[in-house]
């Protein structure tokens, strides 16, 4: 009973609204067929864009990543010393990017004088053997014979003998070297380069000049963040795991199985 | 019956893609679709939001309609379907208003030739949201408390108890208006 009464009432209303057509706004057509031309297009732009983005944020990512592992991993610059074997290729054309800014730079190179040169050389020897007579005449003062045939002659024979014998003290190959130069300064491709200035750089140490091995500056690399990583979780003076880079740029990684063996034993 | 065979032709034109044809049917058919639209909303504002909603889906999807029931049957239950989501877009976050528990007076029959649609509508509306869409969908519409539940994500025992106390807040509305004009059975 109570069910039919309330289906009644739902019924009741039904029928009322059955025939219910209010008035729709005019403008509303409008609109629809407005969104109904946008929805045609939209779909298919929407869905380029959205794909287009995706890729280029996929690429973007990538070239980052290449990029940060070829800086990380790069060759490291190793720079050769030429010495003499150089000169000879500089008597040809010179590359222009080198030699062109050099030009705008530095002022215009005067020619040397070989003469001046020359003299040069031969003031600064006769100062070094006087130099050396001095502490020669001194040793032997002192009574210490043991500082070769040469130093004691001078010191007996006086000033005289001094100037024959003081070219052999020097040591061997500087005066030939120096006439070289000398005779390389006059040639006139080489006086256009203006940062050779061997006459004044080779005074005591120009024999161990060359057979220095270049400074090399410790590189930042990965090797330096593992072994700052590695340093942070071992903090023993000697570490497990230390990594570096050879002279290629490779990683190199070394253990100290010594270390890993007490581990095991502490553990145990 | 001559209305129902200018609909299906209309809807071989908008399967076609034929402005005129959708045009036609939208003529046709939106006064009735705005009387649903009405009845969900809570204004008229949102009842023409919800019929042009409506209608965009009609046109985009019209190729989806397999001829299972008529075509104006499809739109009704796509007008109905829209309702049902703006409710859910509406009902995220909002308050869950609940009215007191009426005394539900069975034994009165209403005389509803003295009320207008849009009388009832007003008072339909008043009704909470919650409410308001358990009533339309079961009294009106013919929806189960099952399919209801599914719809509105509640459970049937909310959706039963929901009808209960609409249906008897709507009648002690109704007799308001109709200023105890009512016959007693």
């Amino acid at each position: 009973m109570k069910r039919d009464k309330e289906d009644k009432f739902d019924r009741q209303l039904r029928e009322k609204f059955d025939g219910f057509t209010p008035e729709v706004p005019p403008g509303l057509w409008g609109k629809i067929a407005e969104q109904l031309g946008e929805e045609k297009q939209q779909p298919l732009r929407g869905k380029k864009r959205r794909i287009s983005t995706w890729w280029m944020a996929v690429a973007a990512t990538l070239v980052v990543v290449c990029g940060l592992t070829y800086w990380f991993n790069r060759p490291v610059e190793v720079t050769y010393l030429h010495g003499g074997a150089a000169l000879p290729e500089m008597e040809g054309p010179k590359p222009a990017p080198v030699s062109e800014p050099e030009k705008e730079i530095s002022p215009a190179p005067e020619p040397l004088d070989a003469e001046r040169v020359k003299r040069l050389f031969a003031k600064r020897t006769d100062k070094a053997g006087n130099r050396l007579a001095k502490i020669t005449a001194a040793n032997t003062d002192e009574g210490t014979a043991a500082r070769g045939v040469a130093v004691t002659a001078s010191a007996g024979s006086g000033s005289a003998k001094e100037e024959e014998i003081l070219p052999v003290e020097q040591p061997a190959g500087r005066s030939a070297r120096l006439e070289e130069a000398a005779v390389a300064l006059e040639e006139p491709v080489l006086a256009g380069v203006p940062d050779i200035q061997p006459p004044v750089v080779l005074d005591d140490v120009e024999d161990t000049m060359l057979a220095v091995a270049p400074s090399e500056k410790p590189s930042f690399g990965v090797s330096s963040i593992l072994n700052y990583v590695v340093g942070a979780v071992d903090q023993r003076e000697e570490k497990l795991v230390t990594f570096s880079n050879d002279e290629e740029g490779s990683l190199k990684l070394d253990f100290n199985f010594s270390l890993a063996r007490n581990k095991k034993k502490k553990i145990k | 019956m001559e209305r129902t065979v200018t609909i299906d032709k209309l809807y071989e034109g908008c399967r076609a893609g034929s402005r005129q044809a959708q045009e036609e049917l939208y003529r046709a058919l939106a006064p009735k679709m705005m009387g649903v639209c009405m009845r969900y909303a809570k204004s008229t504002f949102e009842a023409e939001d919800m019929l042009q909603a409506g209608f965009i889906k009609v046109f985009t999807h019209v190729g989806s309609y397999r001829g299972e029931g008529s075509f104006e049957g499809w739109i009704h239950r796509i007008m109905v379907n829209t309702a049902i989501e703006a409710y859910r877009r509406n009902v995220r976050g909002g308050p869950h208003i609940a009215i007191d528990e009426v005394y539900d007076d069975v034994q009165h029959t209403f005389s509803m030739d003295r009320l207008e649609c849009e009388d009832l509508i007003q008072v339909i509306r008043e009704l909470p949201d919650g409410y308001r869409m358990v009533f339309n969908m079961y009294a009106l519409e013919g929806y189960s408390h099952k399919e209801i539940a599914e719809a509105l994500n509640i459970s049937e025992g909310a959706s039963k108890s929901q009808l209960s106390r609409a249906r008897a807040w709507l009648k002690e509305k109704i007799k308001q208006l109709e200023g105890g004009a009512y016959e007693t059975r």
